[in-house]
């Protein structure tokens, strides 16, 4: 103990310096914010999302391309220093079917006579197993690493046709949204990424691997491989899947990357904003109602993929005033995805918000906040600006209560909040009425997230 | 003005707090002295306190790191008198007292290992990564090898029942299987094809054993024959020695719950973020429950301690944060807990502590 007694006492010493050199330079509450934060819980909700970025940016940094008989599959990842591979990927392209148990993190999984539990690495929704897992459950006969790869194969496949020496790379267009900056031309025929295409149009995309084959919502699709990823002729893909509502054109104009920033909150005024994230089904009346009797306008960051099980209440979000946003077609964390992917997440959205209520999206809010620069530009040029959140109602959280939800807003209310909550929440719905009365109370305006943008000044943008 | 001076206060505070801290890490840091000091050199006189006892001459710490620090431990054990078994890196290690940590395997290559006490000598029954078991008599201090005929491949779990009857389970692309010894690991009856992960002995009718691997299994007939259990967690089984009425399968975030006929009767979901590594009952207490649990995708998670049956769960702070738990074993008397982790070496648990927190 006599050992630490210098070090304590310097430790000391050192805090008093500190403390004093707090009293002697206050400038009011200069611990708990600074001129760009309205208040600690705005410093630590911008922290905590930039935080969770850089340590999932971090985390993934160690990556894999998975091919299975040489096509392209997916990502895998090394975490302390076991390699975790995306089961539904992998074992789709082997012909098994994956069935996600989301109340125990399971996957069940069915070829033939076979059949096997697996417990899962969930990120985002997305499930990964370790490779050693994945070899013996799905029966791979052959895996090798090479360097950033790992190429699984099979006996007895069919071996794909492939295209080589291919000119420089287009960019492909779906109504004027930049689906793809791969495509081809070869021989004067324009050749597209069949998996683009299928996931921007909302259908299912499958690869068979034993077969070399790919299929679009189970229709057999001719493609080949160009850089180890199924094409497809785009003039074959139009005939094939109908798609003459739709406008495309490709360029090959280089697309350099813009400044673009996120919108944490509105402009300095007594005006915020309410956004509710997730899905859209019947459950969402009820918070519709409470939202009407309020007067309160809202913004709605719809996931797309259940959107077309659920028309009727997507326009009815529309009819009673409120703004749909975009959510990404499957909610998965973006860090995750490829480029084209991602692309392929908001296009989908996009199309299906489009073609319910007539309106295209203009805000997007990336799910669980996960961005980066890089998808800044990707929402920026399918014409989409990414919008955050100020203040965390925590409504998400599994014990939630709505007195819980209630003083996280309200505690941390300052000009120009935008509070992101989620839909389908009975928390949420009981806590809403404080909320809009007492915030009200305090001389606060519910106003939409078009209201509040527009406000925005030019000086806080550029922060 | 005013915040500032509370947070002055509150900053006051914090050194005290502080130097509370550094005075519980300084056990720690003798304790890895020591080990560093006398490493992994063996000495031949007897155990004058065994490693709980010594841990427990002081009481005022939560957790504190011990054995090979900069290591992976995948597996712990303890025998009844006190003496620590791990395998670290395809090595299994003896650990007498806080001084003595010996290597006692020729070969590096030990993917698992089971503790065989009978009376007189204590065996370390090891399973190799090339499918041989191997074991060890602390006694003569030698190992002989034991033809099984697994595949070559790694061994995946051995388990033994109360009459001492070892089981070993098998689960590769190659191929897998059960099989049983009688005679400690002399001659050995492969009992089923099925590939194996984990297996429970029933501790008071041995002849229902439980196995799991792609989908479980309960025989009762000692393995005559299986029967499919109708439940999706098949991460591993655990009864409890006391209270075996029940039967737990771990899934990633909770665990189902059956009769002993395999009859599914509840299900426990844990909130957390992440997935189990490893699920330990107190042998004396139903309701108490470790867990080792971690996030992957976001390298976070630890220690987890249930005081009510995995109802509600604590992560064990102290130094433990962010470390991944591969397996733990509770000390004979239950005061402490020994956790084997990832690149960390073997951490000790002071339960005293941490029941009363």
């Amino acid at each position: 103990m006599k050992k630490y007694k210098n070090l304590i006492l310097l430790m000391f010493i050192c805090i008093i310096g500190i403390g004093l050199f707090f009293i002697k330079n206050d400038k009011g509450n200069m611990l708990l914010a600074n001129d760009n934060y309205g208040n600690l819980h705005e410093k630590q909700n911008f922290e905590s999302i930039n935080n969770a970025n850089l340590d999932t940016e971090n985390r993934l940094k160690e990556s894999y391309n998975i091919y299975v008989n040489d096509a392209f599959v997916d990502v895998g990842y090394n975490w302390d220093g076991s390699i975790f591979l995306p089961i539904r990927s992998v074992a789709e392209s082997l012909n098994w079917t994956v069935h996600w148990i989301p109340e125990k993190q399971v996957i069940q999984l069915k070829k033939n006579i076979d059949e096997a539990f697996v417990n899962v690495v969930n990120l985002f929704g997305k499930a990964y197993i370790d490779m050693e897992s994945i070899e013996y459950t799905i029966k791979i006969q052959n895996i090798e690493i090479l360097e950033d790869c790992i190429y699984i194969s099979t006996l007895d496949s069919v071996d794909w046709k492939h295209i080589e020496n291919v000119s420089k790379p287009l960019n492909f267009y779906i109504n004027d949204m930049l689906m793809t900056k791969n495509a081809y031309l070869v021989d004067d025929e324009l050749y597209i990424p069949t998996k683009a295409i299928a996931s921007s149009l909302g259908k299912v995309y499958r690869y068979n691997a034993e077969e070399a084959s790919v299929s679009i919502d189970w229709i057999n699709i001719d493609s080949v491989l160009i850089n180890n990823i199924p094409y497809s002729s785009f003039t074959y893909l139009k005939e094939v899947l109908g798609l003459d509502q739709y406008e495309f054109r490709y360029d090959n104009q280089s697309k350099g990357s813009k400044d673009m920033v996120p919108v944490y909150k509105g402009a300095r005024g007594k005006m915020i904003s309410l956004t509710f994230d997730d899905y859209i089904d019947d459950e969402v009346l009820p918070l519709l109602d409470v939202l009407d009797e309020y007067n309160v306008k809202a913004t709605f960051f719809t996931i797309g993929n259940t959107l077309n099980q659920n028309k009727e209440v997507l326009k009815e979000v529309q009819k009673r005033g409120h703004i749909i946003g975009n959510h990404t077609w499957d909610h998965l964390n973006n860090h995750s995805i490829t480029e084209d992917e991602f692309r392929a997440q908001l296009i989908a959205t996009q199309l299906t918000v489009q073609e319910i209520t007539g309106l295209l999206p203009t805000y997007y809010r990336p799910p669980g906040g996960f961005y980066n620069e890089k998808m800044l530009n990707i929402a920026n040029e399918i014409g989409l600006k990414t919008i955050m959140w100020s203040i965390n109602s925590n409504d998400a959280l599994f014990d939630s209560k709505p007195d819980i939800i209630k003083d996280t807003v309200l505690n941390n209310i300052s000009d120009g909040s935008i509070i992101v909550m989620h839909t389908k929440r009975t928390s949420t719905i009981e806590a809403l009425p404080e909320i809009i009365k007492e915030a009200k109370e305090k001389g606060y305006e519910f106003v939409s997230i078009d209201e509040l943008i527009a406000l925005r000044s030019e000086n806080h943008e550029n922060k | 003005m005013k915040i500032n001076k509370v947070l002055f206060i509150a900053l006051i505070l914090g050194v005290f707090l502080v130097s509370g801290c550094t005075q519980n890490q300084s056990i720690t840091n003798d304790i890895t002295e020591n080990s560093n000091h006398n490493g992994l050199e063996a000495e031949k006189d007897e155990i004058e306190y065994t490693i709980a006892e010594k841990l427990l001459e002081k009481r005022d710490w939560d957790v504190q790191s011990l054995f090979l620090q900069d290591k992976s431990v995948e597996k712990i054990g303890l025998s009844k008198d006190g003496v620590i078994y791990a395998l670290s890196e395809g090595v299994i290690y003896q650990i007498k007292d806080m001084n003595r940590i010996e290597s006692i395997s020729d070969s590096s290559d030990i993917s698992t290992f089971h503790i065989l006490e009978d009376g007189k000598d204590t065996l370390i029954i090891g399973g190799t990564t090339t499918g041989e078991i191997i074991i060890y008599s602390t006694l003569t201090s030698s190992w002989v090898s034991s033809e099984i005929g697994a595949y070559r491949d790694k061994i995946n779990i051995i388990e033994s029942d109360n009459a001492g009857n070892i089981y070993v389970g098998q689960s590769s692309k190659e191929g897998g299987g059960l099989w049983v010894s009688k005679d400690q690991g002399k001659s050995w009856d492969k009992l089923t094809d099925m590939t194996v992960r984990g297996i429970a002995i029933h501790p008071k009718q041995n002849e229902y054993i439980y196995v799991v691997d792609k989908l479980s299994y309960v025989s009762k007939d000692g393995g005559k024959n299986f029967m499919k259990i109708n439940t999706n967690a098949n991460y591993g089984i655990l009864i409890h020695p006391l209270y075996s009425d029940a039967i737990y399968y771990a899934s990633s975030i909770g665990v189902d719950t059956t009769d002993i006929e395999g009859n599914i009767s509840s299900y426990t979901k844990f909130f957390l973020e992440g997935s189990m590594t490893k699920l330990q009952l107190n042998p004396t207490n139903i309701n108490e429950w470790l867990m080792g649990f971690w996030n992957y995708p976001y390298g976070k998670g630890g220690l987890y301690y249930s005081q009510n049956h995995g109802t509600i769960w604590t992560q064990v702070k102290g130094g433990m944060e962010d470390i991944l738990v591969h397996d733990i074993a509770f000390s004979e008397d239950n005061s402490l807990a020994f956790i084997a982790t990832k690149n960390n070496g073997i951490w000790a648990l002071n339960l005293l502590n941490i029941r009363n927190d």
